[in-house]
């Protein structure tokens, strides 16, 4: 893990995030064919109740990363869960 | 009484850009919500208020070859008014006003299923995103929009944004460092700085809380990729929390 200045660390942690859990993909399929029929509340409904709560620090994988504003795949070391996040930079 | 999920509303920032140019984000607007639900099949467009009501409604969205077409509809009160155009799409619906007590609920087709209500005091709905194109290099775009806790007197406590559904897995959304911020970028392939996250991860509000009136800004990341196919899809995202 490469080393990150204090202030680029306190900064990221400012701002609390947490990992929401995998979400099979049969949920997935079935707020996705909410969404696409307009009922954007039981999307969202069934999105957070098909979660599995996870709940790790998702800043610890920002500050282990690159800082360079660039876009990277991560990989929950909790729950499993694969995606990706745009990197924060720092002058 | 709790805070009700209604009263959790997302509303525009001052600066919607419909190109690469014009400025994006800045204060919110509390007139505009960008919240509709998109066509599911070529057709007509009908308007009806809830009561006496002259305004206009503009229809902006396109059109079967995919051409930017508008459609102006003037209200007849709480008769529904048709539209002649057939839409692929629409982009945005525009009330010439805003009026102080009437809803206009708007459908696709006669008496079709509702695609967006304009409600009192504000003015109109849009997507985002419009007229954003994919280029011979992949592209970012931001643009902002707020989480308001509308209730008069309430708290919301352990107050969190997500990205809930995003079936083309083209966004991603921050949240403003402060809240009831004005921040904006030069135009919004200009990022606003700060980390995007995807579906998986949940934002907490600054402070932790978002009390009665407050709002908070939540920018969003649309990546298009290289010469990236065309995209007609609905992405949505949640304010939570804790309410006594």
């Amino acid at each position: 893990m490469a080393k990150i200045k204090k202030e680029h660390d306190e900064a990221i942690r400012a701002t609390g995030r947490r990992c929401r859990g995998t979400l099979s993909k049969e949920v997935r399929e079935k707020v996705n064919k909410l969404l696409g029929e307009g009922n954007l509340a039981e999307a969202r409904q069934t999105d957070r109740a098909g979660r599995s709560g996870c709940g790790a620090d998702f800043n610890d994988i920002i500050a282990a990363g690159s800082l360079d504003g660039k876009t990277h795949e991560y990989e929950c070391p909790k729950c499993g869960l694969k995606g990706e996040y745009t990197a924060p930079k720092f002058d | 009484m709790s805070i009700t999920a209604a009263e959790l509303i997302a509303h525009g920032s001052a600066g919607r850009p419909e190109d690469d140019s014009a400025t994006s984000g800045g204060a919110i607007d509390l007139t505009h919500r960008p919240e509709m639900t998109q066509l599911t099949s070529n057709s007509v467009i009908a308007a009806v208020s809830d009561g006496a009501d002259v305004r206009t409604v503009t229809v902006t969205g396109r059109n079967a070859t995919g051409a930017i077409d508008t459609e102006i509809l003037t209200l007849t009160g709480a008769v529904e008014v048709v539209g002649a155009k057939t839409f692929e799409r629409i982009l945005k619906l525009e009330a010439s006003a805003p009026d102080a007590s009437r809803t206009v609920t708007v459908t696709q087709g006669s008496a079709g299923p509702t695609r967006a209500t304009i409600t009192p005091n504000e003015q109109d709905r849009s997507g985002m995103f419009l007229k954003s194109a994919s280029e011979a290099s992949p592209v970012d775009r931001y643009e902002k929009f707020f989480w308001k806790n509308t209730n008069a007197t309430l708290t919301l406590n352990s107050a969190e944004v997500e990205l809930t559904a995003d079936p083309a897995t083209k966004i991603k959304i921050s949240l403003a460092a402060t809240k009831d911020d004005t921040g904006s970028t030069t135009n919004r392939k200009t990022s606003p700085g700060g980390v995007f996250v995807d579906d998986g991860v949940a934002i907490a509000v600054p402070s932790g809380v978002l009390a009665a009136g407050e709002a908070i800004g939540t920018w969003m990341e649309q990546a298009l990729a290289a010469d990236d196919a065309a995209q007609k899809t609905t992405f949505t995202t949640q304010l939570s929390g804790t309410t006594v």
